[in-house]
């Protein structure tokens, strides 16, 4: 049996698009078809003037390129050619006479004449609207359910809504899917004059740089205000407005993302410049610490692989010939089967293959590497390297870039934002910052490690196991660093030789003191420590000397990368400031529906989600951050740091990250702060003030009774 | 958004758009 085939009939729907668009060409926008032709031949004259300026040829050529065009726009302007180059040349002088200023300053006011007009027309339908129908809505009434409007519209009217909006996705979907817009935009940009102005300024381009002549550039001036209203005359203005809208948002976008980018690099100067191998961020509650903190160690993560790569990217000067995928290849295998692990073990894996190769000398022990034939060592001015001294660093270098794990340790929960792109040949990393969808799952994404603080102390450990090793290379994140180290205060009743381990005994310090010396390759140092607390005297002095406070002055909030979005935030700002009272007062008089109050209600919410998501995408803060030395003499420079919105507030980090643990004491008494009880009058009796349990109360009633 | 920096922005499109215009005018003029 035959299988029937259906077509699918978005193709007919295409195929229109296209027969109506190639009329349109043929019929009326056949003008610019005939100036693209002239322009085309005008890109060959000028060719001809080029060359025979240039390389002395005789080639006899018309410059159309230096002349007004040929073909017929006068139609569609409202003067001749001539009458507008001579516009042009006089237009300089004019423009600064009294007499022209007055005139236009004449023709705005009356433009704004005719505005203020209307204005008390439109002041008096928005008031009218307000106080006649909306006021009628808040009148208080027992009715459930939706009206009926509200009924018919969402059981009759919204499936339709619905049906056609899905037809117009599907349609666009399946249009950029089997690639028909393109073709389709082309067939436009040649029917708007968009390419012709593009080949007439090629044309006119060859021709200025072989004939520098002022003339010629007035004439081409005209051409392309010619050109131009030929392209406006080509769509109704409604038409325009909206592409041009669209253009605007594309730019505007455009420009959002490279502030974003921008600040992040301003970001990575700042971590690269001014801070130390161990920070502390001090700031009152809620003023961002842990939110800083969180977006100096997913910046800090990238500059380590940046470091990384660069460090990778000089070996490979050193020796060009070097087949450096063979090592990497070798490298992944290491790391897979634990043979490399951290620095200490790539260091001796490189040490191991350097034996293995002057045991025998052959080709095969060196990766493959013609060493008799190329460059054997590397001499960089100071002292020379040989092949095994490049590829321990090598080994060190690519084992920190391609481990396919987040860099940062933590003691609250980090969701990094490093993305590998590996399609079989050499990795790049680059971060998710700015691009990435909305987050939904943050589960097994690509978190941080578990802080294990045994790993930094040298001294007693908290824990019985002995393989714990100590902290290599990355980002060490230490939220309530204060709380976790204490001070001399705090720690004075321990003694550096009792059994446990504790803040004296552990030799903490002493390892933040040479945390470099474990994260050290080629002079490159691969370690950051970054902490918070409220108080910078909630650290130790000798942990604290040895750090870079931060202290966080000030924070700016709700900035916006996007410019041009003045007139969005006017219209929002408009539309929650009337709405929202209203919808309060809706539901504080009445539970039913109303159409109105539906239709009003979406349309906010149209709004509202297109300002939240523009603000999600391209909002920032700026902390200003204070530096001070850890010794906290008073100089404090103050830098500005971004914290982007899309970088570090989408679900990356837990601002309550100690919540489960509270939880757990809040549920024990099953109550909330409805049960507690309350005083009865403005001044207690002796009953209540009792029933706070507090030391003040209890002292005081201990010596008033005595 | 800063009330201040809309309002700001706002002013500043509003000289570009009635420089544009001056020229416009201008030229239709003379």
């Amino acid at each position: 049996m035959k299988k029937e085939r259906k077509i699918n009939y978005r193709w007919y729907i295409y195929s229109a698009l296209f027969a109506a668009s190639i009329a349109l060409a043929v019929f009326v926008h056949n003008t610019s078809y005939v100036r693209l032709w002239e322009a085309l031949r005008n890109v060959v004259s000028s060719a001809g003037v080029y060359s025979n300026e240039f390389f002395k040829t005789s080639f006899n050529v018309t410059p159309g390129a230096a002349e007004f065009t040929a073909v017929d726009v006068e139609k569609f302007l409202p003067f001749t050619l001539d009458e507008m180059l001579a516009k042009l040349e006089a237009l300089i002088p004019e423009l600064f006479t009294w007499e022209n200023f007055a005139a236009y300053m004449l023709f705005v006011l009356n433009g704004l004449t005719l505005v203020l007009a209307f204005l008390p027309i439109v002041v008096l339908c928005f008031y009218l609207f307000g106080q006649l129908i909306l006021s009628s809505y808040l009148s208080e009434t027992d009715k459930q359910g939706r009206s009926k409007p509200l009924n018919f519209y969402l059981c009759r009217v919204r499936p339709i809504k619905e049906k056609v909006k899905d037809f117009f996705t599907e349609l666009v979907a399946f249009g950029k899917e089997k690639k028909l817009f393109r073709w389709l935009a082309l067939i436009w940009l040649l029917n708007l004059n968009v390419i012709s102005i593009g080949v007439a300024f090629l044309a006119f381009y060859i021709y200025f740089v072989a004939c520098f002549s002022v003339l010629a550039l007035l004439k081409n001036i005209v051409n392309l205000i010619a050109d131009l209203i030929v392209m406006f005359a080509g769509l109704p203005l409604l038409l325009w407005l909206v592409i041009g809208y669209v253009i605007l948002d594309t730019l505007r976008k455009y420009f959002a993302r490279k502030k974003l980018r921008h600040n992040e690099n301003k970001n990575k100067g700042f971590i690269k410049g001014f801070l130390s191998l161990v920070n502390l961020i001090v700031g009152f509650m809620r003023s961002g610490k842990n939110l800083t903190e969180t977006d100096i160690g997913l910046s800090a993560e990238m500059i380590h692989r940046d470091m990384a790569l660069e460090g990778m990217v000089e070996q490979w000067h050193k020796l060009p010939d070097f087949p450096w995928r063979n090592l990497e290849k070798e490298v992944e295998r290491a790391l897979f089967f634990k043979e490399i692990v951290d620095l200490p073990s790539a260091r001796e894996y490189a040490e191991k293959k350097r034996k293995r190769f002057f045991s025998d000398m052959q080709r095969s022990k060196i990766f493959g590497y013609e060493w008799e034939n190329f460059a054997y060592e590397f001499d960089n001015g100071m002292y020379v390297e040989d092949v095994f001294d490049i590829v321990e660093t090598y080994t060190q270098y690519y084992m920190m870039y391609v481990v396919d794990t987040s860099l940062i340790v933590s003691n609250y929960a980090v969701r990094s934002g490093a993305i590998k792109n590996d399609n079989g040949h050499f990795p790049v990393w680059r971060d998710d910052f700015f691009d990435a969808p909305s987050i939904r799952e943050t589960f097994d994404n690509n978190m941080s490690h578990i802080i294990d603080y045994d790993q930094f102390r040298l001294g007693k450990r908290v824990g019985k196991e002995k393989d714990v090793g100590i902290f290599g290379y990355g980002v060490a994140l230490m939220s309530e660093k204060g709380k976790e180290r204490g001070n001399a205060v705090e720690n004075q009743h321990y003694k550096k030789t009792d059994e446990d381990a504790n803040p004296r005994n552990d030799y903490f310090n002493l390892f933040l003191k040479v945390i470099a010396h474990s994260a050290t390759v080629d002079y490159k140092t691969f370690v950051i420590v970054v902490g918070d607390e409220q108080r910078p005297e909630s650290v130790g002095a000798d942990e604290r000397e040895v750090s870079t406070l931060l202290h966080i002055c000030d924070r700016e909030q709700n900035h916006l990368a996007m410019p041009f979005f003045e007139f969005e935030e006017l219209i929002y700002s408009f539309l929650r400031s009337k709405f929202d009272p209203f919808i309060i007062e809706y539901r504080y008089n009445r539970d039913d529906g109303t159409l109105l109050t539906y239709l009003m209600h979406h349309l906010v919410h149209k709004f509202y989600g297109y300002y939240t998501r523009t603000y999600g995408k391209y909002g920032y803060d700026v902390v200003k951050l204070g530096i001070e030395k850890g010794t906290m003499d008073g100089q404090i420079d103050v830098h500005d740091y971004y914290i982007s919105n899309h970088k570090t507030k989408a679900r990356r980090y837990p601002t309550d990250c100690y919540r489960n643990m509270l939880a757990v004491k809040a549920r024990r008494a099953k109550t909330g702060i409805a049960d507690l009880p309350t005083y009865r009058d403005v001044r207690g009796d002796d009953d209540e003030m009792e029933k706070q349990n507090s030391f003040f109360v209890t002292e005081f009633q201990k010596h008033l009774k005595g | 958004m800063k009330k201040s920096k809309i309002i700001g922005n706002i002013l500043i499109y509003s000289f570009i758009a009635f420089t544009i215009g001056y020229v416009i005018f201008v030229f239709k003029m003379i």
